[in-house]
C-alpha cells in the first residue's frame, strides 16, 4: 500500500511539473472504441471464477488526464447477487467492484481509470467474475454461472495532452511514432518535387515511420508545405530545402546524408515563426539524391534510442542480408523453431478457466499447401497432480481446435517432446494462429465438497517446437486478401525487390496514397520498403509485379489488358447474377458508357500485361482526391478484411450514428468480386512461359497432350513399320 | 554394311528426332504441377477415354495403340513424379524405413509396368515358313530329352512322340540325357537301386524304339551340364530341347526348321509350352479350363510381342537352336539357374536372332502340387535376377535397346516378391503399428493414385485381354509373394548360391489336404484381418487421420479381397488319374465289333488310356460294352482302336459315355500320336472363345473361391487338430498305461 502511495505522489508530482513547465500542452478529450485501442472481444465469463485480460496501450507522447472505460454486461439470472461480482482492475489494482442482479441481468459499467495509474505502456486492464448460485456448497461450473461482457462494443472517453516532443533523433524510434498510440497518427510528407527518385525518398521514409507504428493505422498526406498540428517529415536534397528552411529561419549546415528532428515551426497571423512543441519536424537531407535516400533508409532503422542529439550526419548504412520470403514473423521451412523464437514465453495455466494462448506466425502466402503434409508441434509441458481424467490441454488453429493432449495421469507429470502433427491443410498462407487452452478440472468436485484448485496448473515451455515442412511456392491468384495479409505478391523480397509504383500523373493526391499503401505493406511484412522502384512512365512495360495509382481516365489501356473491370471509353463490367455453391459468382458483363462517382474507389489485381505470372494491383477513382480517399480508406480493417478476389468497389459514405458515437462519420461500403481470369505464379514470381500457360489453362494442357500422343504415334508408327518389316523378313 | 541413300538417312534423322523432341515434351508434360482437381479431371478423362477406344478398332491398330499405351504410361508417369516428389517426407528414422521399403516396391512394379508395356508393345505373328520339297537341303536335328528322376513313363511317351516327327528320320537323332541314372548316382548308396532301375529300363527302351540314350559320369551342371554333355557327343546342325514331360507333335519340326533355313543369323526358335492339367492354383480355384491359363498370358500375348524386338528367349524347352551358335558361347550357359535365357541372352548379345512360333506344338503338364510349383517358380525367380546381377542386360555389349529393356523387363518382374509381400503389408503397418508409410490424402490418392492402378488394370487388359482375366495376375504374384520373398532375398544376399532345382512333375495325390506352405500365408491373411478392427480404432482415435485411415482402409479390402480368392489354392486336390484327360474336339464314330455304326459321337476329352464322347442318342450299348472308336486327326489320319465302355452320364439331352481303350500296351505309339500328335488340337483349346467375364464377375468369382477358400481351410484345420488329437491319443496309449477297471478291481 506504501507503494502505490510512493508511486502515485511520484506521478501526480511529474504531472504538475510538466502542467506547470509547459505551458503550450493542448488537451485532447476523444472517444475511442476499444476495439480500435486493443483487440477486444465479447467474452463469455464462465464458473465460480474467471478473469478476462486485454491491455490499454497509453504513448510516451500522452499525459492523460481522465480516462473512463464504458462496457455493457449481460449476467445469468441465476446467480445470488450476494456473492457474485465483477472486479475491474487496471495494472493489478482494482479499481471497481460490480454486484451482479440476477434481476438486472443487463448492466453498463463505467469505471474511472485513475491517471496516475495509466503509466506510458501496455496497461493490463482485467475483468474478474467471481459467480455463485448458492452461499452454501456448489458446483465450481455449473452452465447457470455464466456472465457476457460486451467488450467488442466497449469505449473509452479519454482526456489527454501532448508532452513536448525531445529534441532528439531518438525520438523516431521512442516517442513519436508510437504503436501504443491509439488515435489515429498522422504524419505530413513536405516535398515540392514530385519526381520518382523523390517518391521514392518520401516512401522510403513512409515505410520506416509506418514500422515504427508496427501494426497502428499510419495515415500519410503530401504536401510542398508543413501542416499544424501533425509531425511532419521534410525531405529533399539541401538545394531543394534551401527556401522553405529559410522560410522558417532554420539554420541546418548539411554536409551530406543529414536528419535533423526539432519543434514544428509555424508563421502566425502576425508573421512570426512560433514553435509547436507537440510535434516534431524531421529533417531528411543531403548534398545529393544518393545522400538523400542514405538518410531516408537510415530513419527507416532507427529502432533504438540512439542518438540523443538533435541531427546527425550518416556516413554509411548497412543492411543486413535479407533472403526470399522473409519477413515479419515469417517461418522459413524445414527449421524447427523453439516457441520462445516465435515470441512465446513460459506459460502457466492456472485455475479452473485459464485463458488461452496464442502464437502467431506467417507462412509465405505463395505456399502450395498440400493435403498430405504435416506441421510437428513438440510439446514440453507440465502439469499438476491430483486433476481429474476429463482435464486436457486444446490446441486450435485458426480458430478451430485440431489437437488435445490428454492430462490423464493423476500424479501430475513432466513431458518433453509430446509431438502432435498438424496438417498443413487447416494452415492459410500468411498468418496463422495456433492458441493452446488448458481445460483443468479438480479431482474432487463432489457436491460439497472442497474444491482446491491450486494444484489447477498446466505449464507450457518455450522450449517447445514447431516444425514447418518444405512446401512448393504456387499460387493461383488474384487474391487481393493476401495484399491485405501480408503485402503479397510485392513482399516476396521483404524489401520490395522486383516491385514497380506507377504513378500515372504523379499529384500529392496520388503521391499520399502510394505513402499509405507502402506503408501499410511495410506493416503488414515488418521491413521497409528499401527496394520498390517508382515510376510515373505509365507507357514503360516492366516485368515485376505493379502497382498502379492514378485517376480512371489516366490509366493506361495497356496495364488494363487483363483487368477484370475494362475501363476506358466503353467500360465492361462483370454484374453477378448468383452465386454457385462454390462461392464462385455466374457473372454477366455490361459494356457500357458511364462514369464512376467521385465518392467511389476502385481498387483491382489482375495479371500483368508484361509477363506472366506477374501482377498488376491498380488503385484508381475519377479524381485524384478520389485516389487519396482510396489510400486512406484501404488502411481501415473493415476494408481490408472485406477486400476478396480481384475486384474491390470502396464506397464513401457518411455514417452519422458513427459520428455521434466517435465523431468521425466516415464509413466505407466494400465491394468485392471474384471476375477475372486466374492464373498461377510460382516461387519468387517466376513461372516459365509453357509452365504457366499449361498449368493456368487446363484446356491447352489438354491439347497439347493429345498433340503429343498423336506426333508420337505417327513418329512411332513409322519407325516401328520398318522395324516390323525388317524382323519379318529375316533380315 | 548396307548403305543407305542420303534422302532416307535425313527422313530417319528427322524422325529420330521428332521422336526425342516428343519424348522430353511427354516428359515435361508428365511433371507439370496442377492442382488437385485439373490432375483428376486430367487422369480420370483419360481413363474415361481409354475406356472408350479400347472398343475403338482403330486404336488396336499400329498408330492407335501408341496413343493408347502413351496415355496409360502418362497417367503412371504423373503418378510417380507426383509419388517422388509430394509424398515422400521424413518422419522418423522406422517410418521412413517402411516409407522407402513402400516406395521401392512401387517403383518395381511402375519400372514393370512401363518396361512391359513397351516390350509388349506389338505381337509379332510370324508365319510358319514351309520346308523345302528337296530333303537334301534340310538340316540335320538331334532331339535331346534331358531327363532326371521323373517317372519313365513320362520320358517313354516323350520319346515315342519324337519318332513320329514329320522329318525325314535320317535327318533325326532322339537322344534320351538322363540324369537320373549317372554313374554318379548308380554308386550312391541312397540312389543306386533307383537309379539303376531306371538305367536298365530306359537303355532297353531306347534300344528297342532305336533311338539313343546317354547317361554321364556325373551330375555336373545340371540340366546345361546334361545338355553340353549330348551336345559333345552328337553333331546335328539343330538342336530341339524338349523336357521329358513335353510331349512333340508331329508338326514341330516341319514347322520350325524352316526358319533356320530362311535366316542363317538365327539361332533359336521358341515354340509355346502347352500344358494338359492345371496348376495347383487353377486346380485350387477351380478355374482350369474356364480361364485362360497363366502359361498363356506369357506364350500367347508376351512371347511374340518379345519376337518383335528381337527378345524373344529360350524357355529350356519346346525349342530348337542351332549348334554353331551354341558351341560359340560354348553350349548351354550354365552361369545361372535360368541356363535357357542366359543362353539366349548371350547369343543375342552376340548379334543372332531369335523367332517365335506361336503355335502349341508340345504338350507338357504343369506341377501338380503347390509345393512343386513354389519349387518352379521359386527357381525361374532366382535365376532371372541372377540373370540381373551377373550378367546385367542393361550394360551388356551387343544388345539393341529394345533387347535390354526387355530383358531387363524379366529380372525386374521377379521382384514383385518383394513388392507384393510389402503391399500386404503396407496398410497393415500403419494401422496396426502406426507408421506412417504413404502420406497421402484420399483426394491426392483419388487424383493420383487409382487412375494410375485403374490404365494398369487397363493396360494388361489392352494387351493381353484375350489371354487373361483382370486381377489374375495379382491373385497369381499374391500367392507366391511370400515364398518367393527369402528367394529374392537370397539372390541378392550372394548372387552365385542358387543351385538347380528340377520341377517334379506328374505327381498323384490320393486325397485333398491343404498344403504345407498355407501356414505362412494364413499369417498374413490374420494380421490384415487384425487390421480392420485397428482401422476402426483409429478412425475414431485420430480425426485427423482419417483421410490416411480411408486409404489404407480401401487399400486393405483390395488386398483382402485377392488374399480370400488365394486361401482357395492353398487346398491340394486329389489326382489319381494315371494319365491327364486332356480337351479335345471333333467327331467320332463308334461301331460295334462286328463293325455295324452305332452312332456318330463329339469328342470330349481324350488321353492315354482313354476318351469321352458326347451324344444325343440314349443308351446305345451298355457298360464294359466293347467298341471300335473311329476318328481323324486334322491332317486327315484316320485312328481305329477298340475300347470299352466304362461309365455313362446322362447330362439332360445329351449323354457322356467314357471308354478305356483297350491293347494299350501293343496300340502305345498310336495313342501317343492320336492324343499327342496332333497340334491342331491344342491350338483349338487355346482357341476355344472364353467368354471374358466383367470385373464384378471375376471379383464375384474371387468371392465365391474365398468362400471355397475358407470352407477348406476350415477343413483342413479341423484335419490338422483331428491327426494331432490322433497323435497325442496315440502317444499317450504308448507311454502311459492308465489302469483298467478290472485291475482296478483287482
Amino acid at each position: 500500500m506504501r507503494n502505490v502511495c510512493r508511486s502515485g505522489l511520484k506521478i501526480g508530482f511529474f504531472s504538475l511539473f510538466y502542467c506547470l513547465l509547459l505551458p503550450h500542452a493542448i488537451a485532447e478529450k476523444t472517444t475511442m472504441p476499444m476495439y480500435q485501442i486493443s483487440p477486444v472481444e465479447d467474452v463469455f465469463m464462465r464458473c465460480t471464477a474467471s478473469e478476462y485480460k486485454f491491455q490499454l496501450p497509453i504513448p510516451k507522447r500522452w499525459k492523460v488526464n481522465e480516462a473512463v472505460l464504458k462496457f455493457a454486461y449481460s449476467n445469468s439470472a441465476a446467480l445470488l447477487k450476494r456473492n457474485s461480482q465483477l472486479t475491474i482492475s487496471l495494472n493489478e489494482k482494482p479499481l471497481a467492484q460490480i454486484k451482479l442482479d440476477p434481476l438486472a441481468t443487463e448492466g453498463y459499467a463505467e469505471i474511472k481509470l485513475p491517471a496516475w495509474l495509466l503509466e506510458p505502456k501496455y496497461n493490463t486492464i482485467t475483468v474478474t467474475a467471481a459467480q455463485h448460485y448458492s452461499t452454501n456448497c456448489e458446483l465450481p461450473c455449473v452452465p447457470e454461472l455464466w456472465t457476457k461482457l460486451m467488450m467488442s462494443e466497449a469505449i473509452l472517453d479519454i482526456d489527454y495532452e501532448l508532452l513536448p516532443v525531445p529534441e532528439s533523433v531518438s525520438s523516431v524510434s521512442n516517442f513519436l511514432f508510437d504503436p501504443k498510440n491509439p488515435t489515429l497518427s498522422e504524419v505530413n510528407m513536405v516535398s515540392h518535387d514530385l519526381s520518382d527518385e523523390q517518391i521514392k525518398v518520401g516512401a522510403i521514409i513512409s515505410s520506416g515511420i509506418a514500422l515504427r507504428f508496427d501494426y497502428r493505422k499510419t495515415y500519410f498526406t503530401a504536401s510542398e508545405t508543413l501542416r499544424a498540428n501533425v509531425d511532419n517529415v521534410l525531405y529533399g536534397t539541401a538545394e531543394q530545402l534551401e527556401p522553405l528552411l529559410g522560410k522558417y529561419a532554420i539554420d541546418v549546415t548539411i554536409d551530406g546524408p543529414f536528419i535533423k528532428l526539432m519543434h514544428l515551426p509555424s508563421i502566425n497571423e502576425e508573421g512570426d515563426i512560433e514553435k509547436d512543441n507537440t510535434h516534431a519536424l524531421i529533417i531528411v537531407s543531403g548534398k545529393s539524391v544518393s545522400d538523400l535516400t542514405l538518410a531516408a533508409e537510415t530513419i527507416d532503422i532507427l529502432s533504438i534510442p540512439f542518438p540523443e542529439s538533435s541531427e546527425m550526419t550518416i556516413f554509411e548504412f548497412n543492411m543486413p542480408e535479407i533472403s526470399l520470403y522473409s519477413g515479419k514473423q515469417m517461418l522459413i521451412t524445414d527449421k524447427r523453431y523453439p516457441l520462445n523464437k516465435l515470441r512465446f514465453t513460459t506459460r502457466t495455466f492456472r485455475g479452473l478457466n485459464a485463458a488461452p494462448t496464442n502464437i502467431t506466425f506467417r507462412v509465405p502466402s505463395d505456399f502450395m499447401i498440400k493435403p498430405n503434409q504435416y506441421v510437428e508441434l513438440s510439446l514440453d509441458y507440465a502439469y499438476g497432480a491430483a486433476l481429474r481424467n476429463d482435464s486436457a490441454l486444446n490446441v486450435i488453429l485458426n480458430g478451430n481446435h485440431v489437437g488435445a493432449i490428454h492430462l490423464n495421469n493423476p500424479d501430475g507429470e513432466l513431458i518433453t517432446g509430446y509431438k502432435l502433427t498438424l496438417p498443413t491443410h487447416l494452415f492459410k498462407g500468411g498468418e496463422n494462429v495456433v492458441s493452446f487452452a488448458a481445460v483443468l478440472t479438480p479431482s474432487i468436485t463432489e457436491h460439497c465438497s472442497y474444491i482446491q484448485s491450486r494444484n489447477l496448473f498446466l505449464t507450457l515451455f518455450e522450449s517447445s517446437t514447431l516444425l514447418f515442412p518444405t512446401m512448393p511456392h504456387r499460387v493461383e491468384l488474384p487474391k487481393l486478401d493476401l495484399l491485405f495479409v501480408n503485402g503479397f505478391p510485392y513482399t516476396r523480397w521483404p524489401d520490395g525487390h522486383g516491385t514497380r509504383m506507377v504513378l500515372t500523373e504523379p499529384s500529392h493526391q496520388q503521391v499520399e496514397t502510394a505513402f499509405n499503401i507502402v506503408g501499410m505493406i511495410s506493416q503488414k511484412n515488418g521491413y521497409p520498403l528499401f527496394s520498390m522502384e517508382f515510376s510515373s512512365q505509365k507507357d514503360a512495360a516492366y516485368e515485376g509485379e505493379l502497382i498502379v495509382i492514378g485517376k480512371v481516365d489516366d490509366i493506361p489501356k495497356a496495364y488494363l489488358k487483363n483487368s477484370p473491370l475494362q475501363l476506358g471509353d466503353m467500360h465492361k463490367v462483370p454484374y453477378p447474377v448468383f452465386e454457385s455453391w462454390d462461392k464462385k459468382a455466374a457473372l454477366a458483363f455490361s459494356r457500357q458508357k458511364s462514369g464512376m462517382s467521385v465518392d467511389q474507389g476502385l481498387l483491382m489485381q489482375f495479371q500483368s500485361p508484361f509477363k506472366e505470372g506477374r501482377t498488376v494491383t491498380l488503385f484508381t477513382a475519377k479524381t485524384d482526391n478520389g485516389v487519396s480517399r482510396l489510400g486512406r480508406a484501404i488502411l481501415e480493417n473493415e476494408v481490408q478484411s472485406a477486400a476478396l478476389g480481384d475486384l474491390v468497389m470502396v464506397d464513401y459514405f457518411f455514417n452519422e450514428l458513427k459520428a455521434k458515437r466517435f465523431g468521425d462519420g466516415r464509413d466505407y461500403k466494400v465491394t468485392a468480386l471474384a471476375a477475372g481470369l486466374s492464373y498461377k505464379t510460382g516461387k519468387g514470381g517466376e513461372i516459365s512461359k509453357p509452365d504457366f500457360y499449361l498449368s493456368s489453362y487446363p484446356l491447352i494442357y489438354w491439347l497439347v497432350a493429345i498433340g503429343i500422343f498423336i506426333l508420337l504415334a505417327i513418329i512411332a508408327a513409322s519407325l516401328l513399320k520398318t522395324h516390323k518389316q525388317r524382323r519379318e523378313s529375316g533380315e | 554394311m548396307k548403305v543407305l541413300p542420303v534422302d532416307v538417312k535425313q527422313r530417319k534423322f528427322t524422325l529420330y528426332l521428332f521422336w526425342i523432341i516428343s519424348i522430353v515434351c511427354f516428359i515435361y508434360l508428365s511433371s507439370i504441377e496442377l492442382s488437385l482437381e485439373q490432375q483428376a479431371i486430367l487422369c480420370w478423362g483419360l481413363v474415361a477415354l481409354l475406356f472408350i477406344a479400347n472398343k475403338i478398332d482403330f486404336f488396336h491398330t499400329l498408330k492407335g495403340r501408341v496413343i493408347y499405351l502413351a496415355a496409360i504410361v502418362f497417367i503412371s508417369s504423373r503418378y510417380i513424379v507426383w509419388r517422388t516428389f509430394d509424398t515422400l517426407i521424413y518422419i522418423s528414422p522406422v517410418d521412413f524405413m517402411m516409407m522407402a521399403l513402400v516406395f521401392f516396391a512401387e517403383i518395381q512394379v511402375t519400372l514393370v509396368h512401363l518396361m512391359s508395356t513397351f516390350a509388349n508393345f506389338f505381337p509379332l505373328n510370324r508365319k510358319i515358313i514351309a520346308l523345302p520339297e528337296d530333303e537334301s537341303l534340310l538340316p540335320t536335328v538331334d532331339i535331346f530329352l534331358p531327363t532326371y528322376t521323373e517317372n519313365t513313363e513320362i520320358v517313354e511317351i516323350t520319346a515315342t512322340a519324337c519318332t513320329l516327327l514329320d522329318y525325314p528320320k535320317d535327318k533325326m537323332n532322339i537322344y534320351i540325357l538322363d540324369d537320373g541314372a549317372t554313374s554318379q548316382r548308380r554308386e550312391n548308396d541312397k540312389t543306386a537301386e533307383e537309379a539303376c532301375k531306371r538305367y536298365s529300363h530306359l537303355q532297353i527302351f531306347a534300344k528297342k524304339l532305336g533311338i539313343h540314350y546317354i547317361a554321364r559320369e556325373k551330375n555336373e551342371s545340371a540340366k546345361a551340364g546334361n545338355i553340353n554333355y549330348a551336345m559333345a557327343r552328337s553333331q546335328g546342325d539343330l538342336i530341339l530341347v524338349l523336357d521329358c514331360d513335353h510331349v512333340p507333335s508331329k508338326d514341330f519340326l516341319a514347322n520350325t526348321v524352316g526358319q533356320f533355313i530362311h535366316d542363317k543369323k538365327l539361332f533359336l526358335v521358341q515354340t509355346p509350352h502347352f500344358f494338359i492339367n492345371p496348376d495347383p492354383i487353377e486346380k485350387g480355384m477351380g478355374t482350369f479350363h474356364k480361364a485362360p491359363s497363366e502359361s498363356e498370358m506369357f506364350y500367347r500375348g508376351e512371347h511374340p510381342a518379345l519376337d518383335f524386338w528381337n527378345a524373344s528367349y529360350f524357355c529350356g524347352s519346346a525349342a530348337l537352336l542351332r549348334r554353331t551358335c551354341l558351341e560359340e558361347v560354348g553350349g548351354i550357359s550354365g552361369e545361372t539357374i535360368t541356363e535357357d535365357a542366359e543362353t539366349s541372352l548371350k547369343l543375342h548379345a552376340k548379334g543372332y536372332r531369335s523367332a517365335y512360333i506361336s503355335r502349341p506344338m508340345v504338350c507338357g503338364l504343369s506341377p501338380e502340387t503347390f509345393s512343386d510349383f513354389i519349387i518352379q517358380r521359386t527357381r525361374w525367380c532366382q535365376g532371372m535376377l541372377q540373370m540381373g546381377f551377373l550378367l546385367n542386360p542393361l550394360f551388356l555389349k551387343g544388345l539393341t535397346v529394345a533387347q535390354r529393356i526387355c530383358y531387363s523387363s524379366f529380372y525386374l518382374f521377379w521382384f514383385f516378391g518383394f513388392s507384393r509381400f510389402i503391399f500386404f503389408l503396407a496398410p497393415t503397418l500403419f494401422l496396426l503399428f502406426g507408421f506412417q508409410i504413404y502420406h497421402a490424402s484420399s483426394s491426392q490418392v483419388m487424383a493420383y493414385a487409382v487412375p494410375h492402378l485403374v490404365a494398369g488394370l487397363l493396360s494388361t487388359n489392352f494387351l493381353f485381354g484375350k489371354f487373361r482375366w483382370p486381377l489374375f495376375s495379382e491373385l497369381y504374384e499374391s500367392v507366391q509373394c511370400i515364398f518367393l520373398l527369402p528367394a529374392v532375398f537370397g539372390v541378392i544376399k550372394n548372387p552365385r548360391s542358387p543351385t538347380f532345382k528340377i520341377t517334379p512333375k506328374g505327381e498323384q495325390l490320393n486325397h485333398d489336404f491343404l498344403s504345407p506352405l498355407a501356414a505362412p500365408f494364413y499369417f498374413m491373411f490374420c494380421m490384415m484381418l487384425a487390421s480392420i478392427p485397428a482401422a476402426i480404432y483409429r478412425w475414431f482415435e485420430s480425426p485427423l487421420f482419417q483421410d490416411v485411415i480411408l486409404v489404407c482402409v480401401a487399400w486393405l479390402t483390395l488386398n483382402l479381397t485377392i488374399s480370400l480368392a488365394s486361401l482357395g489354392a492353398f487346398w491340394e486336390r486329389h489326382q489319381i488319374r494315371h494319365h491327364h484327360r486332356a480337351w479335345a474336339s471333333g467327331p467320332v464314330s463308334v461301331f460295334s465289333m462286328s463293325g455295324e455304326k452305332i452312332i456318330d459321337a463329339d469328342l470330349e476329352d481324350l488321353s492315354l488310356t482313354g476318351l469321352g464322347l458326347h451324344f444325343s442318342h440314349q443308351h446305345p450299348f451298355d457298360t464294359d460294352d466293347r467298341v471300335t472308336l473311329q476318328t481323324l486327326d486334322s491332317s486327315g489320319k484316320q485312328f481305329n482302336l477298340i475300347a470299352k465302355v466304362k461309365r455313362i452320364i446322362d447330362k439332360g439331352e445329351l449323354t457322356y459315355c467314357g471308354f478305356e481303350f483297350c491293347e494299350q500296351e501293343n496300340n502305345f505309339s498310336t495313342l501317343v500320336d492320336l492324343v499327342y500328335g496332333d497340334s491342331q488340337r491344342w491350338v483349338d483349346f487355346w482357341d476355344r472363345g472364353n467368354a471374358r467375364p466383367n470385373v464384378m464377375h471375376v471379383l464375384y468369382d474371387f468371392l465365391r473361391m474365398g468362400i471355397n477358400g475358407i470352407r477348406h481351410s476350415y477343413r483342413g484345420l479341423i484335419e490338422y487338430c483331428t491327426s494331432y488329437i490322433k497323435k497325442a491319443a496315440v502317444f499317450i496309449k504308448q507311454h502311459i498305461r492308465i489302469p483298467n477297471k478290472h485291475q482296478n478291481n483287482a
